[in-house]
């Protein structure tokens, strides 16, 4: 028999995202399901559980991680940005202000051009 | 960068250089680095966490044998089944933990054939067995409590697959607290003085070898050690040990029990002074002289060679696919 891991998701109440809370492994996803079941909610009121063979997850490599701050330092695409700069005299637009500069010459620099 | 802020350090994972540098692995840690399955890691680091999730996958899965021993004899059905959740929380925490080890490349039958087999050790507190009903309330709270306080400071380290294992256990080890706490006070409300004296002896016999569980204290050797570097181990044996007295003498006082240690007392900087152990019994203890040593790794042999049938037909501790997430 070949084993496999299962990512195991719980849905605490319904309408609530699945959140990952561990793995286990088995043979296939109903007897994946059962292991689930009794190693991670025996104690816990939910309405469903999910469980997805590891394999079919495709991710981001923790080195690929980089490729997620740039989101974060444009922070005019943020709501934030607009309420923190509200009471500012009328004016031309406010300077962006992320915190890395290298980041925000780069992308100034593109829209410049 | 190894000098990352703290509050960046946590939410990056290790640059593969750092990684590839044990040194600079470790300053990464003691700057707030945390550690997801699948990051890169030295391989030191890689053996510290695989060591210490199989200890504690063999401490869930053995310690409860103390419990289960007794699941044909309890007095009262309800106790019956709040036993029985309990030794299915500790099989289950065994399980969780056996999968933290798997993801690091450790093997859920490894762990129990190296205890079989002499080359990992138990924790002193699993050498022995309770005589008496009494005994296993007083044990339990003894023992739930010690665990709880360790557990609130390893759940700061530094691998996140293991403090999500803890996360997860730390609820129903609240539960395990409760439900003996709770005994305890059913059984003094018999007003039975043979039940009180059950108690008393109980924690006579359990008292000091909760407090020989946290270890001797290390002194300077602290900082030496790898786990401490690691941040896998957060806290001294001492420092755990005195949080756990300021827990739990309250708890007993509070019940009416006598703690039967007459050195017992609360210093002006608020440490805890205690009778020492006896840290050459607890070295013999664990080195398997323990009055119930020899039996448990008989117990644990019988249930493994009994299940073989089925660990075989199944596949269990086969190597799995490569750590994720
Ligand atoms: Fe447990
Ligand atoms: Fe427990």
């Amino acid at each position: 028999m070949s084993n496999q891991v299962f990512e195991v998701f719980v849905i605490l109440k319904r309408g609530d995202p699945a959140t990952h809370v561990g793995s286990v492994v088995a043979p296939d996803p109903v007897l994946a399901l059962h292991e689930a079941k009794e190693t991670y909610v025996r104690r816990t009121a939910c309405v469903s559980l999910w469980v997805v063979p590891r394999s079919a997850i495709t991710a981001f490599a923790p080195e690929d991680e980089i490729l997620f701050q740039a989101a974060f330092t444009r922070d005019y695409r943020q709501a934030g940005y607009f309420t923190r700069h509200e009471r500012q005299p009328v004016g031309p637009a406010p300077e962006p202000d992320g915190q890395s500069g290298e980041t925000l010459a780069v992308s100034r620099g593109g829209a410049v051009s | 960068m190894a000098t990352a802020p703290v509050a960046a350090a946590g939410v990056r994972p290790p640059a593969p250089e750092v990684a590839e540098d044990l040194e600079a692995f470790i300053a990464w840690l003691q700057a707030g680095g945390l550690v997801q399955a699948g990051d890169p890691m030295p391989e030191s680091y890689r053996q510290h966490a695989l060591r210490i999730a199989s200890f504690q996958a063999l401490a869930e899965l053995v310690g409860v044998l103390l419990f289960s021993d007794w699941l044909e004899r309890v007095p009262a059905f309800i106790r019956k089944q709040m036993i029985t959740a309990k030794v299915q929380d500790e099989v289950g925490h065994g399980h969780v933990m056996a999968r933290v080890a798997e993801d690091l490349g450790g093997n859920r039958l490894t762990i129990l054939e190296d205890y079989l087999e002499g080359r990992s050790k138990l924790l002193n507190v699993f050498h022995y067995e309770f005589q008496t009903w009494p005994e296993i309330a007083v044990g339990a709270i003894l023992q739930n409590s010690a665990a709880i306080v360790q557990f609130q400071s390893l759940v700061k380290g530094s691998y996140l697959p293991y403090v999500r294992a803890l996360r997860k256990i730390l609820p129903e080890e609240s539960f395990h607290f409760h439900q003996a706490r709770n005994l305890i006070q059913t059984l003094l409300g018999q007003r039975d003085p043979v039940v009180r004296r059950q108690l008393e002896e109980g924690l006579a016999l359990w008292f000091p070898r909760v407090l020989a569980y946290f270890g001797p204290p290390e002194g300077e050797r602290f900082w030496s050690n790898k786990m401490v570097q690691f941040r896998l181990k957060m806290a001294s044996n001492e420092a755990l040990r005195q949080a756990w007295l300021t827990r739990i003498v309250p708890v007993l006082e509070q019940l009416g029990l006598q703690i039967p240690d007459p050195r017992l007392r609360r210093r002006e900087d608020g440490t805890w002074e205690y009778t020492e152990p006896d840290w050459e019994e607890v070295r013999r203890v664990i080195a398997g002289q323990g009055p119930a040593s020899a039996r448990r790794r008989e117990q644990v042999r019988s249930i493994y060679e009994r299940n073989r049938w089925l660990t075989e037909m199944m596949g269990i501790g086969e190597q799995h696919v490569k750590p994720g997430f």
